[in-house]
């Protein structure tokens, strides 16, 4: 058995995905989120599929204080060391709360940024001390450059990026990964009802899943996943300002 | 909250989508959500969307999406028993648990079914002379009902419960989980005997004669020909096979097929063979050509052969097609079937994928489909004569004391529905003490008169 990876956000369906993916590989898990239930619930399906040892644990992303205690208590119940730390967890407003309501952005960056970096700098301490591991974390293609009429999602996602980029640097030369993932259009219950169902850009969550999983064997740096959002935030990216800003 | 989508739906069959506004929840929390203040008065639950009629169609209210509900809670190894959400597929159950050694007690002609709506129409198989419907193997399942109560029911906790929600099409709550027994199977394959018949009755004869020495047993039938060529068919019969039964390069792993893949033939080129000489022509060299004998045929292509054909439903073009699923008793499946055959093959209709089965008693559903006798179901493309045809089909299935399936059902009368089901008053009493805002509804149900 390989050791455990940490999944935060793991009621997502593409940490779901991902749970599923990295247990067919025979690692155990640690999965952590909010909804007891629901990671209860997730956590027995992956026992019944593929047999592997998974522990739950409650993580409020939003509550920054709690998360050295959160991981601390990890590092106790886990000898062996964990071998990575995948985060899954985002959010993003309902569009009709978007303009102008700054609770609402705030839940936004928070939630996308900066609970993110409050887990991730105990993430690398832990794995600089073993000089072992690996960090994954889901950013977004939108991140690259605005797409959707949500800036404030965009800029989270951008800052979250730029961050792991600073990551990688300080923790390469003690051999630990980070991996940035850019999903483009995955079919989710956060993409579900905004995007057209029969869209053929739109990916299912395991063929996401895969992907990392691959991407994090490979130690690979940056993953878009689909692979053709590579070359369509390439071009989106190179749009001059002038005429992307008549483009919304 | 989570956003709808409105879209266009239909059956299975396509026939005559409506427009319908669709949810699809990943969390217990929203399913509940969903169910108790739901943005429209009513909701029905959708699985796959396999069934050929209306039964998951719900143009006034809302149609809940099940499919990200599919987390297997527990499986014991030594009875086989299994208890999984409802919007587990039979796909994903035999991905995990034929590898184990383990298949479904019942599958209907394609995978792509959910738990649920396996329950929700109690499917069954060309085995149900022997195993019964899926719903026989259910030992236990939870019921999510309008005001966010979960009810266990199984044949001695609520059992009334248990006997509407089987067959139950979805209107006594949303099914969330159940446990059923899967059956230990030697290996992946089944050793199948082939055997042309000239007639109907010599088919039927046969299954009277011989379906005690098969687990699966059923007909392919010629829809296109009248005549003297009424009725032929090709009867396919098999059994799983045993170890020894295999070749020795199969033995070390018998549980694992390859996948299968038809040859991708576009669907606009398929569409060009949807005509009566093209199809006469697949149909006798199917019937003529293929020799009688024993041959090994894997799990697979002997089920779900079209499972490997994406949106094969297209086909039969924008209009959609009716599958029609017929039983009849014992005492007067002959007769029944014969006139069904001659009254589809003497117009020019295209009667396709016509299969003949026996079934081996009632379900345990109030309104299940099984009885004892036969049963015929073939795919009808919705042509100007079709509703007349239907009409004529109807009566002949009534005349002969028959009844159709409701889980293909899209067209069926209720005056009609009501001498084929005289159980439906009891459903009625059971299904409005489970939900007595009249929350759960179908446009099949509504059709049918089954919400008062």
């Amino acid at each position: 058995m390989n050791a455990p990876i940490l999944i935060l956000g793991a009621t997502s369906s593409i940490a779901r995905a991902f749970a599923l993916e990295m247990a067919a590989r025979r690692h155990d898990l640690i999965l952590a989120s909010r909804d007891q239930r629901e990671l209860a619930t997730i956590a027995q399906d992956i026992r019944v599929r593929q047999g592997v040892h998974v522990e739950v644990r409650r993580f409020d992303a939003l509550d920054f204080t709690s998360h050295s205690k959160f991981f601390s208590e990890i590092g106790g119940t886990c000898p062996e060391g964990l071998s990575a730390v995948a985060l899954f967890h985002g959010y993003m407003p309902d569009a009709q709360a978007d303009g102008g309501d700054f609770e609402q952005a705030r839940k936004t960056i928070d939630t996308n940024f900066t609970s993110c970096v409050s887990i991730l700098e105990l993430a690398a301490t832990y794995f600089e001390e073993r000089n072992t591991g690996a960090i994954v974390a889901v950013s977004s293609v939108s991140g690259d450059r605005v797409t959707s009429d949500d800036h404030t999602y965009s800029a989270a996602k951008s800052a979250l990026s730029t961050y792991l980029s600073g990551l990688r640097r300080r923790l390469h030369r003690k051999g630990i990964c980070v991996l940035t993932v850019k999903p483009g259009l995955v079919d989710t219950a956060m993409t579900y009802g905004r995007v057209k169902r029969t869209s053929r850009l739109i990916a299912q969550p395991e063929e996401v899943a895969r992907a990392i999983a691959a991407a994090l064997v490979r130690r690979r740096s940056i993953l878009y996943t689909p692979w053709f959002w590579w070359p369509i935030s390439v071009v989106r990216r190179s749009i001059p300002e002038f005429i992307y800003k008549r483009l919304g | 909250m989570s956003i709808g989508v409105s879209t266009p739906l239909a059956g299975w069959g396509n026939y005559f989508p409506h427009p319908n506004l669709l949810y699809r929840p990943e969390r217990f929390a929203h399913l509940s959500a969903l169910v108790q203040k739901p943005p429209r008065p009513t909701v029905i639950a959708r699985g796959m969307g396999r069934g050929f009629g209306d039964g998951a169609v719900n143009p006034d209210g809302v149609v809940i999406l099940m499919s990200r509900l599919n987390r297997f809670i527990s499986f014991d190894p030594e009875t086989g028993s299994l208890e999984c959400e409802a919007g587990s597929s039979f796909e994903e159950i035999i991905r995990h648990f034929l590898p184990r050694g383990f298949f479904l007690p019942a599958v209907p002609d394609s995978r792509f079914v959910t738990v649920g709506g396996a329950i929700a129409h109690d499917v069954h198989g060309t085995n149900h002379h022997r195993d019964g419907s899926f719903c026989d193997h259910l030992e236990e399942l939870k019921l999510l009902n309008g005001s966010g109560t979960i009810l266990t029911c199984s044949s001695t906790q609520n059992a009334d419960a248990f006997r509407a929600t089987i067959s139950g099409g979805g209107l006594t709550g949303i099914i969330l989980s159940a446990r059923f027994r899967l059956m230990k199977v030697p290996s992946a394959y089944l050793k199948v005997d082939y055997l042309k018949v000239p007639t109907l009755e010599r088919a039927i004869e046969r299954f009277i004669a011989e379906d005690k020495h098969y687990q699966y047993s059923s007909a392919w039938v010629d829809g296109l020909s009248g005549g003297e060529k009424l009725g032929r068919a090709l009867l396919v019969r098999g059994n799983f096979a045993q170890l020894s039964d295999l070749p020795p390069r199969l033995r070390a792993r018998p549980h694992l097929v390859p996948p299968f893949s038809a040859p991708p033939v576009p669907i606009s080129l398929a569409r060009l063979a949807m005509n009566r000489p093209v199809l006469s022509l697949l149909q006798s060299l199917r019937l003529g050509t293929s020799s009688s004998g024993t041959r090994l045929v894997d799990y697979d292509r002997l089920f779900f052969r079209l499972d490997s054909v994406p949106s094969w439903n297209r086909v039969y073009g924008a209009r959609g097609f009716v599958r029609y699923h017929a039983a009849f008793p014992l005492e007067s499946s002959r007769q029944g079937l014969t006139r069904l055959m001659e009254a589809v093959t003497q117009g020019r209709h295209l009667c396709t994928r016509a299969r003949l089965q026996s079934l081996g008693g009632a379900g345990p559903g109030i309104l299940s489909f099984p009885i004892t006798g036969h049963s015929l179901a073939f795919d009808l493309p919705v042509r100007a004569g079709t509703p007349r045809l239907l009409e004529t089909l109807d009566r002949i299935v009534l005349e002969h004391s028959g009844r159709l399936s409701l889980a293909d059902d899209a067209t069926l009368k209720r005056e009609a529905f009501e001498s084929m089901y005289p159980a439906a008053q009891e459903f009625r009493e059971i299904r409005s003490r489970l939900d007595p805002e009249n929350r759960f509804v179908s446009a099949q149900a509504a059709r049918l008169g089954l919400i008062e």
